[in-house]
This record gives structure tokens, sequence and C-alpha cells, in this order.
């Protein structure tokens, strides 16, 4: 099963943070506190969309086309996931606040 | 399946929507034309009691399309925040008119007085009581709640409109649409009869003026 990682606190609902990092070959442990990256808050499809979108050059067509989709979902589905990414941006430079 | 009834599209819109709608809107005209009927809104189909010239009911459907697209398109600028595609809205709002080929085919039906342009009390009640006009309420009701749903899903998904905003917009729209394609075809349309009559003048003039010459 394809763990989802977490990035909210469930308690108070504030961005999570990490705080150790392991090797997977040598299980060297690096401990600190590092940030997410904006981009792995966001959910496992959404990825996959940015992903797909990198990979046809940025053409909305070409994504429309791969997904077997109309132009304006393809679009839509982007704006969805702009709106998602700057929310994430307000509420984690608000902790930083 | 659900999907491509109420909302095909997700999977359709753009020039290949326009040329399907379009395709579909231009068989329904002929098929209107043939029973009698004509488009005088952007949501219409009524009788007036009288044969349709085809032009007429081409030019109608036209108008109709074209007052709907216009003022979504205008009010999805003013309210949406997305940049969106003109032929979008222009494409999927011709496919949504399809079930229109539906409504006109239920037309067919022997309603007897449907055609009287001033029926009395008394026409009315008997047309009114006839199976056939019961029948084609049943048919024509949901037909026309599926193309007000198509309209909304076309002007939704080209706008990228949602929830409340979407529905306000969507009915303002649809009434806007509704004054402007109405008086456009009011004050219009018998100036294109007029031009009509001009052309099929001078056409049967030359034509008898050349078998006069024979």
């Amino acid at each position: 099963m394809l763990k989802k990682l977490p990035h909210i606190c469930p308690s108070c609902a504030s961005p999570l943070r990490v705080k150790s990092l392991i090797c997977g070959n040598c299980a060297t442990e690096v401990s600190g506190e590092f940030e997410l990256p904006i981009l792995a808050s966001l959910q496992p499809h959404d990825q996959k969309f940015i992903l797909d979108f990198v990979k046809s050059s940025g053409s909305l067509k070409l994504m429309a086309e791969k997904l077997k989709l109309s132009y304006p979902t393809v679009r839509n589905m982007l704006d969805d996931i702009i709106k998602r990414v700057e929310q994430n941006e307000k509420l984690s430079n608000s902790n930083k606040k | 399946m659900k999907k491509w009834l109420f909302n095909p599209f997700v999977y359709i819109a753009g020039v290949r929507a326009l040329f399907i709608g379009w395709g579909i809107m231009i068989i329904s005209a002929f098929i209107a034309f043939y029973t009698g009927y004509h488009f005088d809104g952007a949501l219409d189909v009524h009788s007036n009691g009288h044969p349709v010239h085809l032009l007429k009911t081409f030019f109608e459907l036209f108008i109709d399309w074209s007052s709907l697209v216009l003022t979504f398109y205008i009010l999805g600028r003013i309210v949406s925040d997305t940049s969106f595609r003109f032929i979008d809205i222009a494409g999927t709002i011709a496919l949504a008119r399809w079930p229109m080929i539906f409504v006109v085919l239920v037309t067919f039906l022997p309603v007897p007085g449907l055609h009287l342009e001033k029926p009395s009390i008394d026409e009315i009640m008997n047309m009114m009581s006839n199976p056939y006009f019961i029948l084609m309420t049943i048919l024509i009701l949901p037909l026309i709640v599926w193309v007000f749903a198509l309209n909304y899903n076309a002007f939704s998904v080209s706008t990228n409109l949602k929830k409340g905003k979407a529905v306000i917009t969507f009915i303002a729209g649809i009434i806007i649409a509704e004054i402007i394609s109405k008086m456009v075809l009011a004050y219009t349309l018998h100036l294109l009869f007029k031009y009509i009559i001009y052309v099929q003048r001078i056409f049967s003039e030359t034509f008898t003026d050349r078998i006069k010459s024979h």
C-alpha cells in the first residue's frame, strides 16, 4: 500500500515539517527541521497531473489528448491545482510569521 | 453514461463541439420547418399557426445560439477568475442544444388545435384533454430540463464557475439571452424577409424575362 505523506497537523491543522530523513541504502539518519516543498503538500493525483503537464511541455492541448478530456476540463483541473497551491503557500507563510 | 448525457463537455468542447452542435441544429431546423415549428427565443420552440420559411428557421437558430454565447461569454468574463476561450463557450452551447432535435420530433404528434394562431377557450380545452397533448407534455418536460442542465454544464465547464456563483450567473444569462434574442428577432426578421422577397422577385423576373425572350 502506498502511504500518503501527511502535511497537515491532525491536532492543530498547521503545516507539518520534516524532522528526520533516512538513507534507504545505509540507514544513515539526518535530523533537523526541514520544510516540506509546496508540491509535496498536494494530493498524489495533483502531483501526477503536474508531472504530466511538465512532460507535455506545458501544453494543455496535449494533456487533453492524453487524458481523453476536453481542453476546458483540463484547464479547470490546472486552475483548481493553482488555487490549492496558493492556499498552501498562504498557510505556510502565515505559520512562518 | 450519466456524464455523457448531462455533461459531455468534460470530453468534447471547442471546434468539435461546435461542428456536432451545429450539425444537429441544422437537422432540427429541417424537422421544425417540416412540422411548422420555429425557434422564437434563446431556448424556445413554438408554433404560430402557419408554416415558417426555412431561412427564417435557420436565422432564428443563429440568433438564439449567438445571443446565448455572447451573454455567457460576457458574464463569464466579468464573474470568472479564469481565462477561458470563446470557442469553448461557442462550441459547448451549440452542443448543449442537441436534445432540441427530440423536442421537434415530439411535435410530430397529431394534437388538434396546436397550430391555431388564436385558439378559442373551447379549442384550448379540447386540445388540453387530447391524449396526444398529454403525451407531448410528458415527453417535452424532461427534454426541457435536459436542455437546461446541458446549458448549465456547458457554461460551468467553459468558464470554470461552480456552485452558487455559477447558478446565479447562469439564470441571469438565460434571462438576458432570452430578452436579447426576442428583441433581435422582432427587429430584424422583417428586414430579412423583405430581403428574401426582394431576391426572390429579382430571380423570378429574370426567369420570366428569359422565357419571354425565347
